[in-house]
């Protein structure tokens, strides 16, 4: 599908939901302590969370940091509807890097309360993303190396060779629960080295070869009311 | 402010997220074992999942029911964002009547190994929701009686009047965590008698005296994969 550079940008702004799948790489779920699932775990971010390159996360008081996540987003490219996993590769629009943001005691609070992850992981700015890639420039989305540096130093390295699930049928089981639209994102999941980036610090963070985001952190500053 | 019919219809079309509102009548969380909480249980449901009055709901395979649960719908009317509570009535653009429908077991699974509720609460046609209904015809949307019958019978009867957090409350506790936009929803939580709806059944729900909504309900018939 031939579409213009500018049209690849608005694919974010047109679509209607981020679907996140956690634990979808066997070495981030074990850091973690958790089990490595037989289907793939869905939760939602709102597109409110979005933070565009070069922009700044905000960590909301009274926490002092948020945990990184970085992992490679899937733009859906058209309406996907109980697609088959052997066509769901015609679904895709193009590609990003995305951190999936969270408040990881927050997250932890709300799973022994067996409550939603909507806050820990739903809050403005939660969901830094690059430009959305078309797919001419990525020939094999599981072949990609996905780092992340805070302050210089590398956390996260690993390659979306390790998803679990990998992205045909990722499209093809969301898609049999719930109908994608044109610019819905998944994020694919996150390889080990998680942790905590603290306010004052640099998120780098880039899949190799292809591009690099860079995003600050900071305290959320409320206006007075 | 004035806004046409067919405005308010776009209001929903326009929306970028649904906000729903767990436990927040105390009857409810009672009936499901629930504590009341201290602070609002928020979970997210996709707009992929709204349902238009009239339509079919769709029971996934292998479910044979799902659990119904009536709520008075807040339809955002501009960007709200750290908005105070005395403020709040200002950014609402109407109301609306829904059914969050849930996939009951899949959500107590969901809820004692700590996983999301999306499976549970997301799926198409999980919200089924009226027309808009603008603010001049809800002068007091905390004095509303909601009801619900599955087949004819009455299962749900509540009023809106025992909402635990109230709904300029809710709209600047949200709007403090994610920006709010013009056709976000907010679901406000279910009365008491929250129970399952079988394949077969029908459903008919209503605002006393503003509106009623009436549903099939199905079992979801996959495609054929191509």
């Amino acid at each position: 599908m031939a579409t213009s550079a500018s049209a690849y940008q608005k694919l974010l702004s047109v679509g209607t939901k981020i679907v996140g799948v956690g634990r979808n790489y066997a070495a981030h779920a074990k850091e973690l302590g958790n089990a490595v699932p037989k289907e793939p775990v869905l939760f939602m971010k709102p597109t409110s969370s979005y933070l565009p390159n070069g922009g700044t996360i905000e960590v909301p008081y009274p926490l002092l940091s948020l945990d990184h996540e970085v992992e490679l987003a899937v733009v859906v490219g058209r309406k996907a509807r109980d697609v088959s996993e052997s066509t769901a590769m015609d679904y895709v629009g193009g590609y990003a890097l995305g951190l999936d943001m969270t408040a990881r005691e927050i997250q932890a609070s709300a799973k022994s309360a067996g409550l939603p992850w909507t806050v820990a992981k739903g809050q403005d700015t939660f969901t830094p993303i690059s430009s959305v890639l078309p797919q001419s420039m990525v020939p094999d989305p599981h072949n990609l190396e996905l780092w992340l540096k805070v302050d210089g130093e590398i956390r996260q390295k690993g390659s979306t060779a390790d998803m679990i699930f990998k992205i045909p049928f990722l499209i093809s089981h969301i898609s049999s629960l719930m109908t994608l639209l044109e610019g819905d994102v998944i994020l694919t999941g996150t390889p080990q080295g998680v942790g905590p980036v603290k306010v004052g610090q640099k998120i780098d963070a880039g899949i190799t070869g292809l591009l690099d985001i860079h995003f600050n952190v900071e305290k959320r500053q409320k206006p007075q009311m």
